[in-house]
């Protein structure tokens, strides 16, 4: 089977390298024969990164440790759902997926297109192969997934414990499926900067796949931080972590993207930038992995460091240098036919909600390169760390949500202070309200009160733009409220399922928001039936139970969780905090267990357990509105799924394409 | 509804492009410059030096009192903890040479022979840290950590104690010939261990 999956690398490779030769000759010749021979070679490359995914797939089932993939990243007694999420458990099986990712994207745009974008596609092909190509060579010149040992192991070293979680196995396939989708949009503008054809069309091309990367990646991301939170045991989900900055980065310049497409839709400006904004998402996620892979820069949670960097560096370096000389010689096609007009319009909201995005954007990524920046700079390595993350980004992020109030009711071109005041009176007045009501509830954080004030703000928008459209149809269609509201979505999905996503936001906003500034700690040693108070809550040791089987060794405690303090408190639930220990890697793990309600989160974090004095220590944390996170991604993930549903006009265009074909009438 | 646009905005149509052009320009540049602000004055007020141990002692007058990061081996045989109090102490050590070059590359920087060297004499550079919380899952006597804190009066005070992953992490990296002969454990693991450290 290792033989199977190695052939099926090799021969993609050679494709890849065949595919990207006739794409280009044929486009450069306009010899169809060498385009379609190139399409075919990206059919054939997903068809053999398959094969090379299900080789290693079948040997990890069939547990063959003699392959040195299998043996790292797998054992006997590791459950099968966790033996198929170490797929991707390890750099090798990770890179491989990314590059089936690649190919399967690959592969759906070839169908998307076949009939359309004649002269883009071969640059669009050769391109996708272009990096499908860089990271097959890495698989079969540098770090072959199915290398075998000189020896079979009996066992395998196991996966690693942290990574044996619900979250972790969908964790990094979403996360990579955003990062790798970024490469289609990056693909057509690469193709529309080659053909010169720089209007319209590589951006309705690319819309739908520029909003499903910017999708999974916001799901990875959201993964991540749950996969911290409940893993890492510590009481957050985001530590500034290298690893997860380069998650996020991408997905700011990708939002920012979004944004700014509108613009140049709409307006026909902003060109450059945009096609600035596509390469540098698509940067960013090859940067994230080399900072992944590379150990560059040190990560506590890093889980893979190896000799790739330099070739991460050097294709990194590669892209930046061709995408942007293209970007330099087609500048003159790129010039924008129109102005901002004023300060006071759509257009320059947008403009400021790009700078804020791209801001934030760069102050991760230099405080991520901060320690080696300073050790070139000036010969010492200095770090900085999430105060310095949480400091600058703090009113970055309340001014990104105030403009998010803003953009989308403000008017296009200049907005009259009579149409600022009749758009924005009600929802300021509501931010200042919101805003004074918490101050008056006894909210004293100069940042929480302004950040419920905007958020309140940004809500109210909304709402008064889903309730004037409800009401506008409802009295000119005379429909009924519930169809009102359902028929304004549906036949203006992107505006209103954006509005929607909008909410999501504010959701996750706000719980991060009073997490980080409303979060309660205590550590606390215990012996049974001692209890302990935090924030309304009583939380009381009742006792310790022991587990074990061949796979891992559990001690739990058994704490009972009450509602109020003293003796008036009310017992609500038990939460069973656990100390594990797997014993193929003989690594201890601490299962943290939550009482979760939409108020507050209690977080109770068994630190370590003496048999001799029988002491038992614990760690409580409060989160205030956590739940709000995964809620707003909830919400998130359905306006976008109102964003990408195919409209009314778009269907029957697809079924009258088809209809030809099959079902002509007699 | 609110894009509707006003009539009256055509006198707008005077100002030459140039000057609109400039204003914005400006308030480009204020955001520019709010966050370049921004990062200066928060990298001032919350960056730490990262050193290892040895480095530290080299210099250890120049970083008193400073926000540090310190990146060294947990000594064998001197970890004290209090499961009442949560107190941790125990004194770190410089992480020995032929460890160093591989954790170093792997902290961020490149390994610098000559600190390595001079670190062989551990016993004058090891320095005492505290610390009061819960202790990792990982923290354990010759584990290599990384705490963050000051020193004071000699000792370190560590607000943070991170504990750098074991090998487990680094399994890319390993001799297959040095594994060639059948492990005596039956953890492939501790063979790729062993197979490392005798080089």
């Amino acid at each position: 089977m290792s033989e199977i999956g190695r052939l099926a690398i090799v021969l993609g490779f050679v494709v890849a390298l065949w595919g990207i030769g006739a794409s280009v000759l044929g486009a450069l010749r306009r010899d169809s024969r060498l385009v379609d021979s190139g399409k075919h070679a990206a059919y054939a490359f997903s068809a053999l990164t398959g094969i090379a995914v299900l080789a290693l797939l079948s040997l990890l089932l069939n547990r063959d440790f003699n392959v040195e993939y299998v043996a790292s990243y797998s054992s006997s007694t590791l459950p099968i759902w966790y033996t198929i999420s170490a797929l991707w458990g390890g750099m090798k099986g990770s890179l491989l997926w990314w590059t089936f990712i690649l190919a399967v994207c690959n592969a759906v745009v070839q169908l998307q297109n076949r009939h359309k974008n004649r002269d883009q596609m071969p640059w669009v092909t050769a391109t996708m192969l272009v990096v499908g190509a860089f990271f097959l060579s890495l698989l079969v010149f540098i770090t072959d997934p199915f290398e075998r040992l000189p020896f079979t192991p009996r066992e395998g070293s196991d996966l690693n414990p942290l990574l044996q979680n619900y979250w972790m196995t969908i964790h990094p396939p979403s996360l990579y499926i955003g990062f790798v989708s970024t490469t289609v949009p990056f693909a057509f503008a690469i193709a529309a900067l080659a053909t010169g054809k720089l209007g319209d069309t590589w951006i309705r091309t690319t819309r739908r796949w520029a909003l499903f990367s910017w999708f999974f990646l916001a799901l990875g991301n959201l993964f991540g931080a749950a996969w911290a939170y409940v893993v890492l045991g510590w009481g957050g989900y985001w530590a500034w972590d290298p690893v997860e900055n380069a998650a996020f980065m991408p997905w700011l310049t990708a939002t920012a993207y979004l944004h700014s497409v509108m613009i140049q839709e709409k307006k026909d400006m902003l060109k450059v930038w945009n096609m600035v904004l596509v390469i540098l998402t698509f940067s960013l996620t090859i940067f994230g992995t080399f900072l992944t892979r590379s150990g560059v820069i040190s990560s506590v949670h890093s889980f893979t460091q190896s000799g790739l960097g330099p070739f991460f560096m050097g294709f990194l370096i590669a892209i930046l240098v061709i995408s942007i000389g293209l970007l330099v010689f087609r500048l003159p096609l790129l010039k924008s036919r129109n102005e901002l007009e004023s300060v006071f319009s759509r257009e320059a909201a947008f403009l400021l909600n790009n700078l804020i995005l791209v801001g934030i954007a760069f102050t991760v990524f230099w405080g991520t390169i901060f320690p080696v920046i300073s050790e070139w700079v000036r010969g010492v390595k200095i770090t900085v760390g999430p105060p310095f993350f949480n400091r600058v980004n703090a009113p970055l992020g309340i001014a990104l949500v105030f403009l998010m109030g803003v953009g989308p009711v403000i008017a296009w071109r200049k907005a009259t202070a009579q149409s600022l005041w009749r758009s924005f009176a009600v929802p300021a007045g509501t931010g200042l309200f919101a805003g004074a009501l918490s101050f008056v509830l006894g909210v004293r954080n100069f940042y929480a009160v302004l950040a419920i004030s905007v958020a309140s703000f940004a809500l109210a928008t909304v709402w008064i733009e889903f309730w004037r459209g409800m009401r506008v149809r409802q009295a000119m269609m005379g429909e009924q409220p519930w169809t009102a509201l359902s028929r304004l979505i549906g036949k203006n999905r992107r505006r209103y399922g954006g509005y929607i996503v909008h909410v999501g936001i504010v959701m996750i906003f706000m719980g991060i928001v009073a997490s980080s500034v409303f979060k309660l700690e205590l550590q606390r040693s215990m012996k049974v039936g001692d209890a302990a108070t935090l924030g309304g809550y009583t939380v009381r040791y009742d006792g310790i139970e022991f587990e074990n089987d061949d796979h891992v060794e559990r001690t739990y405690a058994r704490v009972s969780v009450w509602d109020g303090e003293g003796p008036n408190a009310v017992q609500i639930g038990e939460v069973l905090p656990e100390k594990r220990f797997y014993k193929k890697p003989k690594q201890p793990t601490t299962e943290v267990s939550i009482w979760s309600t939409l108020g507050a989160d209690l977080y109770v974090v068994l630190g370590s357990y003496d048999p001799e004095s029988q002491l038992a220590v614990f760690q409580v944390f409060v989160n205030p509105l956590i739940s709000w996170m995964w809620i707003g991604g909830l919400v998130l993930t359905i306006g976008t799924g109102v964003c990408m549903w195919p409209s009314y006009a778009e269907r029957t265009a697809t079924v009258s394409a088809r209809a030809p074909a099959g079902s002509r009438p007699a | 509804m609110t894009a509707r646009c006003q009539g009256r905005n055509q006198g707008n149509e005077e100002h030459p492009l140039l000057s609109r052009k400039l204003k914005f320009l400006c308030g480009a540049s204020v955001i520019v410059l709010a966050v370049a602000t921004l990062i200066y004055s928060a990298v001032r007020e919350t960056s730490a030096y990262f050193l290892t141990v040895e480095e530290y002692a080299q210099s250890a007058d120049a970083h008193a009192g400073k926000q540090l990061r310190l990146a060294g081996r947990v000594s064998d045989g001197t970890v004290k903890w209090d499961p009442k109090t949560l107190d941790l102490e125990f004194l770190i050590a410089p992480i020995p040479a032929k460890d160093a070059a591989a954790h170093l590359a792997a902290d961020g920087g490149e390994a610098e022979p000559v600190a390595a060297v001079a670190a062989a004499d551990a016993a004058v550079t090891m320095l005492p840290v505290r610390y009061n919380g819960i202790l990792p899952d990982m923290f354990a006597a010759d584990r290599d950590v990384i705490v963050e804190g000051k020193v004071e009066g000699g000792v370190f005070h560590a607000k943070t104690l991170l504990t750098t992953c074991p090998s487990k992490y680094e399994s890319d990296k390993y001799e297959s010939e040095a594994a060639a002969e059948e492990p005596a454990k039956d953890d492939l693991r501790a063979a790729l261990d062993s197979a490392r450290r005798t080089p």
